[in-house]
């Protein structure tokens, strides 16, 4: 980094060199001399090393409702590689149909019937990796951490409505309200069905990981994104840890992000719609991504 | 974010011992006798301490407690990173206030985190010691801070000549123990370094 930066900077004034020796005359009186001073970054966290497996999960609690009594509409499973700055997310389609203590059943049923150890157990079984962390959070929680952003951009593969925020999702990258960016979690009327929505999930968590880099210098906007995800998050962290994680998170590269939505055969089941997940592309993603957090085989699909 | 602001406060803070201990360590030795005809040495200003963000809901005692805990942190880091005697080899105490996890990481980036690119400079002086504090506050419970900081120095090298070194960005705190400590940093050092450039007639 110290070289590179040292030559990322000489290349940014070379330009202005050139055009400066360019519009010297060759009579000038002496010599010029530019001196330009080198500035090199260094940042770290201490929030752990090597790769931290995170199981995000998004309930459709009501309010008034505990988080655990709600669907997890929203499952991502991401990975976080502290060393290179690397991320992937592998999603899970809510409808994905599993086997439960009780019997089998959509994926987004197990925090409801064995809390979040119960659903990082299922991705563990799909997937092969075992999240190190769980983190849930409801309809207000999503909408307070964004509210802490303003707003956020997304990229959408494909237009379609949201009419309940009376707005039209534009193909490519869209600003989206905390509110708007609810409605895009949420929509279910899209071509790619429960893969598409997944995908958007996916789109949300880049959108919040590009506004925290582009702002954390700003006064007071880390604290502010610490304490909205303290208040709007449920996990086993102490507040202490959570304001830790929140700026560690400024080192991951949204560059290096990756993604992918666990592939599957829609069906159903005992009327309800369902997907048969992929098994095999998915435990061929956890074997490619666990040790770095890198999808380097792309996302293997079909 | 609106909500976490507060009027800013401005404290200078840490001036006695800042500029008391770069004073001593930059300007003259135990054995040399006070009165002695000597050229003034410039002094290192004192550290700035300015809450900035998140501490409106604490009352004044708390909040002047807190920037001294973390100014005495601060303080403490740029003494041992950036003044001291020189020439001199060793800058790792400059760490002691880190979290272990961010002190080895330091210990990585002590080129930029500290004045080990002037080694061999025979005094360095601060020209700018400026911290601005944002904390993040749970209901009654101080549990982190930022310190965004804006920190300038230099350096008398050997030939006499000055070169000048500025350290920009954040530094990450949190409360532990009754004890601040960093665990983590976000900056860029200017070394003073110079590329140049020369055009020829």
């Amino acid at each position: 980094m110290t070289r590179a930066s040292r030559v990322r900077r000489l290349a940014r004034w070379l330009p202005l060199l050139v055009a400066v020796a360019l519009v010297v005359p060759a009579s000038s009186v002496r010599p010029a001399a530019i001196s330009l001073t080198t500035v090199e970054r260094a940042s770290a966290v201490d929030f752990g090393d090597g790769v931290l497996w995170v199981l995000a999960l998004g309930s459709d609690a009501r309010p008034g409702q505990e988080l655990t009594d709600g669907h997890t509409d929203a499952i991502q499973l991401i990975g976080i590689n502290w060393r290179t700055g690397h991320a992937v997310a592998i999603g899970i389609p809510r409808d994905s149909w599993v086997r439960l203590p009780d019997g089998m059943s959509r994926i987004n049923n197990a925090v409801i019937d064995g809390g979040t150890d119960l659903a990082a157990h299922e991705v563990a079984e799909l997937v092969d990796i075992t999240p190190d962390l769980v983190l849930m959070t409801g309809f207000d929680g999503f909408q307070a951490m964004l509210g802490t952003f303003g707003e956020i951009e997304v990229d959408s593969a494909f237009s379609f409505p949201l009419p309940e925020v009376d707005l039209r999702v534009r193909e490519g990258r869209n600003t989206l309200t905390p509110r708007e960016a609810l409605a895009f979690a949420r929509s279910r009327d899209l071509p790619g069905y429960d893969f598409a929505r997944s995908a958007h999930h996916q789109q949300l968590l880049l959108g919040a990981l590009r506004e925290l880099r582009a702002r954390a210098d700003s006064e007071g906007f880390m604290e502010g994104v610490a304490l909205a995800a303290i208040g709007g998050l449920e996990t086993d962290l102490s507040p202490g840890e959570l304001y830790r994680f929140v700026h560690a998170l400024t080192l991951v590269d949204a560059g290096r992000v990756t993604a992918c939505v666990i592939g599957g055969t829609p069906g159903t089941e005992f009327g309800a719609s369902v997907v048969y997940p992929d098994r095999p592309q998915a435990q061929q993603l956890g074997a490619d991504a666990r040790e770095d957090a890198r999808l380097q085989g792309g996302c293997r699909a079909g | 974010m609106g909500g976490m602001g507060h009027p800013r406060r401005r404290v200078t803070h840490g001036a006695a011992g800042v500029a008391l201990v770069a004073g001593v360590l930059a300007g003259c030795s135990p054995d040399e006798v006070p009165g002695e005809q000597q050229t003034p040495t410039p002094r290192s200003v004192a550290l700035r301490v300015e809450s900035v963000s998140g501490a409106d809901h604490l009352d004044e005692e708390d909040r002047t407690a807190l920037e001294t805990e973390i100014g005495d942190v601060l303080s403490h880091y740029v003494v041992r990173g950036f003044l001291g005697d020189f020439p001199r080899r060793e800058f790792v105490a400059s760490f002691e206030s880190f979290t272990s996890g961010a002190a080895r990481h330091a210990a990585r980036d002590i080129e930029q985190l500290t004045a080990a690119r002037v080694q061999d400079a025979t005094a360095v002086r601060a020209t700018r010691l400026d911290a601005d504090l944002s904390f993040l506050v749970d209901g009654q419970d101080v549990i982190g801070a930022t310190a965004a900081v804006r920190f300038a120095f230099e350096a008398t090298m050997e030939d006499g000549k000055p070169r000048p070194l500025s350290l920009r960005g954040r530094f990450l705190l949190e409360e532990g123990a009754g004890e601040w400590s960093i665990f983590g940093y976000d900056v860029a050092l200017d070394d003073g370094a110079t590329l140049e450039t020369g055009v020829a007639p």
